[in-house]
């Protein structure tokens, strides 16, 4: 046995972790090794001194405390005025305040118009909240044009610990690959970068698009935490037109 | 009656039941409290972060994953925002301020208090990462698999980070001149 094993057997037993043949095991090794019977005493006085540290009482008010900042985080619906009463309000205000409500509404409708009906776009983000060991699915399909579309797929966990999937799926006609650039993508465990259509190489830090005409794309992302959070973007670059920005937190 | 067990009052918590979270509330503060103290060392600070543990795990209460202990879950945040709170506290102020030992001077200045104040000194000169191991183990009583699942790290990891900050805070200790149970008991 090593240095090294036998101060790993002498904290295990402080602990308790050590089973009858490490027990017998260990026993032998301290009634030959003086330094070693010291160690295993001063590791044992030590666990028994720090367990023996007193609990001290919280202040007497805390539970207070927390009850009322729980209470004031929980949303309490506020009353809503009917359109009526909206309407009425807005008349009564001063007439420069009025038309500035009327011409902003405009405006922002105005633009909504553009967004949405006019001149639609793939919706840019898609988020969600994981909960710890779950497992959560996003996908989407929005329509890209594949001829030379390049993107970098940008994966910025905030803790260790993620399993994720990503999943890119085009028309057959198209070739598709799904990388991740491992300095910037701290994954522990990828499972899977996986498409239809064409090979899927991984560690190259972009996401390749090679096809004919404009497909339409399916992003599936998976993600299975065992920590709180990561967030996850799938960027475009280079000024290709494939043009996906995944967000998930 | 039978106690209901945590499981049940989270439940009862996402059902809409805020009495159920009270009851949570009731029942952790204690021992939040305690781990926050020890590894913040100041007590107001302590009674913050263990605030802001119980509002967290409130409002995250709908991620919780019921495979796992209601505890682990809670300790985690704990942990997390006590070394929030440490990084803080570092960058605006330093770490001085009313701390454990000024918090217990009115206390009888008896061995006990004194030798205390000593091992807390002394876990504050570990690093966080070996004073939570330290603080979950020794303090919190919690095995290798739970330290394991509230730092989120493997078993093996915990084991050794266990064992060296042991060594350490050992050393430290010695030069602190801190004395140790076995005396303290025959004494």
């Amino acid at each position: 046995m090593t240095g090294e094993q036998l101060r790993e057997l002498i904290h295990r037993d402080v602990d308790g972790d050590l089973s009858p043949s490490e027990r017998r095991e260990l026993a032998g090794a301290l009634r030959r090794n003086a330094s070693a019977r010291k160690l295993h005493a001063e590791i044992k006085a030590l666990g028994t001194t720090l367990s023996s540290v007193r609990q001290v009482e919280p202040p007497a008010n805390l539970g207070n405390r927390i009850r009322a900042e729980v209470r004031s985080r929980i949303s309490t619906p506020t009353p809503r005025r009917t359109w009526v009463e909206s309407f009425r309000a807005l008349l009564e205000t001063p007439s420069v305040l009025r038309y500035g409500t009327v011409f902003t509404g405009g405006l922002v409708t105005g633009a909504l118009l553009f967004m949405f009906v006019i001149h639609p776009q793939p919706s840019a983000n898609l988020s969600g909240d994981v909960a710890t060991g779950t497992l959560l699915t996003h996908s989407e399909t929005f329509p890209v044009d594949v001829n030379g579309a390049k993107g970098t797929l940008t994966a910025i966990p905030t803790e260790t610990g993620k399993e994720l999937t990503f999943r890119l799926t085009c028309g057959t006609s198209t070739t598709t690959k799904i990388t991740y650039d491992p300095s910037r993508v701290k994954l522990e465990n990828v499972r899977e970068v996986q498409s239809a259509g064409g090979p899927v190489v991984v560690n190259e830090g972009v996401v390749e698009m090679t096809g004919t005409g404009p497909q339409r794309c399916t992003l599936a992302f998976t993600a299975a935490y065992r920590d709180s959070r990561v967030t996850v973007q799938i960027a475009s670059a280079e000024g290709g037109k494939f043009n996906k920005d995944i967000q998930v937190r | 009656m039978t106690e209901q067990s945590d499981e049940d009052l989270v439940r009862q918590c996402r059902a809409g039941e805020i009495k159920s979270f009270d009851l949570l509330v009731e029942r952790h503060q204690r021992i939040i409290f305690n781990l926050a103290l020890r590894m913040m060392r100041n007590s107001d600070d302590a009674a913050d972060v263990s605030q802001s543990v119980f509002v967290k795990a409130y409002e995250n209460l709908e991620r919780f994953d019921p495979q796992f202990k209601f505890f682990s879950w809670l300790y985690r945040i704990a942990v997390n925002e006590s070394l929030n709170a440490l990084e803080q506290k570092k960058r605006f102020e330093g770490l001085e301020g009313n701390d454990l030992a000024a918090d217990t001077a009115d206390e009888k200045d008896d061995d006990t208090v004194r030798e205390e104040r000593r091992i807390q000194d002394g876990l504050m000169m570990l690093s966080v990462d070996q004073r939570a191991v330290i603080v979950l183990k020794h303090m919190q009583g919690l095995s290798y698999r739970e330290i394991a699942q509230v730092l989120d790290l493997p078993e093996k990891t915990i084991k050794s980070r266990l064992f060296s900050a042991r060594q350490t805070f050992k050393d430290i200790l010695k030069k602190k001149g801190v004395r140790r149970n076995d005396r303290r008991t025959a004494s």
